[in-house]
């Protein structure tokens, strides 16, 4: 079904409804700011859309696969900022917010600060031990679909999350009042 | 308060977007389509010095004489390195089996065969890494220096050192020479996320005596054209 998201409108509304929250979740841990949240969910949909076509089963499940492409949204989503999506006419989405949406989004913001405190606490690891921990203890993905995400063997994600969790147990690794890594990961 | 809102709007303007592609003969070519990442192709020749050289899409592709038997190797050292040797370019071509072998190991790849019917290549080949024509084919086009300070255990007259001191670009793939082969180094786990490696065999359909006589490479992430050109014909040559 994936695969078709990209040229079947239908596939797509089934592809999208089943997945706009954790979508939507991804983003609102990752932002203050409902606009950018906003945007941010339509750029990975859009990349999904065009990214579809590439889509095979061994690249893992949907949700590990749109989770890989929201990776490489946010982290590029600061560099396009300056392309406008008006100037290129295409679908931007802190335009269809309303006064509604935008309190909802604060909402969630609010609501998921222990996943950005946790993210700030995380920030400091070496690239190849936080993503790893990122996406399972933060987004909640399981280790092999983190692994899927990130194109490694799921030992290879293993390894890296216990060195992770070793990393940030050590004394005066990142001070602070988050949560506990290790008490999200086991979750 | 409307919760559903905004997902349903953008619902509809999405599924808008994916009408618009679905009607479109060339939809990432649309006005409103995403511009295209990811599609940058390295175009590298097999061959070593001495083969003769052909513009092919601008650039220069030497490749070796045929020999028989054998066709390519694929290991994996087990530590995120995967390494694909054409060991005979005249060899038998079986890119389905290529496929499935890369997919065993854990590459998250596309072989193509290059189409006569294909017009629109993934994109111009990416000036920065293609060899010049007068450039050693043996050479990375876009070397970077080893992690290790000196080979330890490669092979004399070896491009690289050995596997676990290769450091490939940061899209995790690269192509060069070894001991007259040609190689093709894979880092799985840099492979970005959400994108394939394509691995492109353009005379494998035109020319199956030189199936495996060129080889390209490249990511894709699905927004441009599935196929991938063959050389018009008469521009390759083989000793």
């Amino acid at each position: 079904m994936v695969a078709r998201i990209g040229e079947d409108p239908e596939a797509f509304e089934a592809f999208y409804r089943e997945h706009v929250q954790a979508v939507l979740r991804y983003a609102t841990r990752r932002t203050r700011d409902p606009h950018a949240a906003a945007d941010l969910v339509t750029e990975v949909f859009l990349a999904a859309i065009s990214a579809a076509g590439g889509y095979r089963p061994q690249l893992g499940t949907p949700i590990a696969w749109l989770h890989g492409i929201a990776r490489n949204v946010a982290a590029s989503q600061e560099r396009r900022a300056a392309r406008i999506w008006a100037a290129e006419g295409r679908i931007a989405g802190h335009r269809l917010l309303d006064g509604d949406d935008i309190a909802r989004l604060e909402e969630r913001i609010d609501a998921e600060r222990a996943s950005r405190h946790l993210l700030e606490r995380i920030a400091l690891l070496p690239r190849r031990l936080r993503e790893v921990l990122e996406l399972v203890a933060v987004d909640g993905l399981s280790v092999s679909e983190a692994a899927k995400a990130l194109g490694i063997s799921t030992v290879a994600a293993r390894v890296r999350l216990h060195r992770a969790r070793k990393a940030l147990q050590q004394p005066g690794a990142n001070p602070g009042s988050a949560p506990s890594p290790s008490s999200l990961v086991e979750a | 308060m409307n919760a559903e809102r905004f997902e349903e709007r953008l619902m509809h303007e999405l599924k808008n977007h994916v009408q618009q592609r679905a009607e479109s003969p060339h939809p990432d070519h649309s006005a409103t389509a995403r511009p295209r990442r990811g599609a940058r192709v390295r175009w590298i020749p097999v061959g070593l010095a001495s083969g003769l050289a052909a513009a092919v899409a601008g650039v220069a592709l030497t490749v070796l004489p045929s020999q028989p038997a054998a066709a390519y190797t694929l290991q994996n050292d087990g530590n995120d390195l995967v390494k694909l040797t054409i060991v005979n370019p005249a060899g038998k071509i079986d890119l389905g089996k290529l496929q499935k072998d890369l997919d065993r190991i854990g590459v998250h790849s596309r072989v193509l065969a290059g189409d006569p019917d294909c017009a629109t290549p993934w994109g111009s080949p990416d000036p920065t890494a293609s060899p010049s024509p007068s450039s050693s084919p043996s050479t990375s086009p876009n070397p970077e220096p080893p992690r290790g300070e000196t080979p330890r255990s490669a092979p004399p007259g070896s491009a690289h050192p050995s596997p676990g001191d290769i450091s490939l670009p940061a899209d995790g793939w690269d192509i060069s020479g070894e001991d007259g082969k040609t190689v093709l180094h894979i880092r799985p786990g840099k492979i970005p996320a959400g994108k394939l490696l394509m691995v492109g065999f353009p005379l494998a359909k035109t020319d199956p005596s030189h199936a495996y006589g060129v080889i390209t490479a490249g990511l894709l992430d699905g927004s441009g054209p599935d196929c991938l050109p063959a050389p018009p014909p008469g521009t390759v040559h083989f000793q």
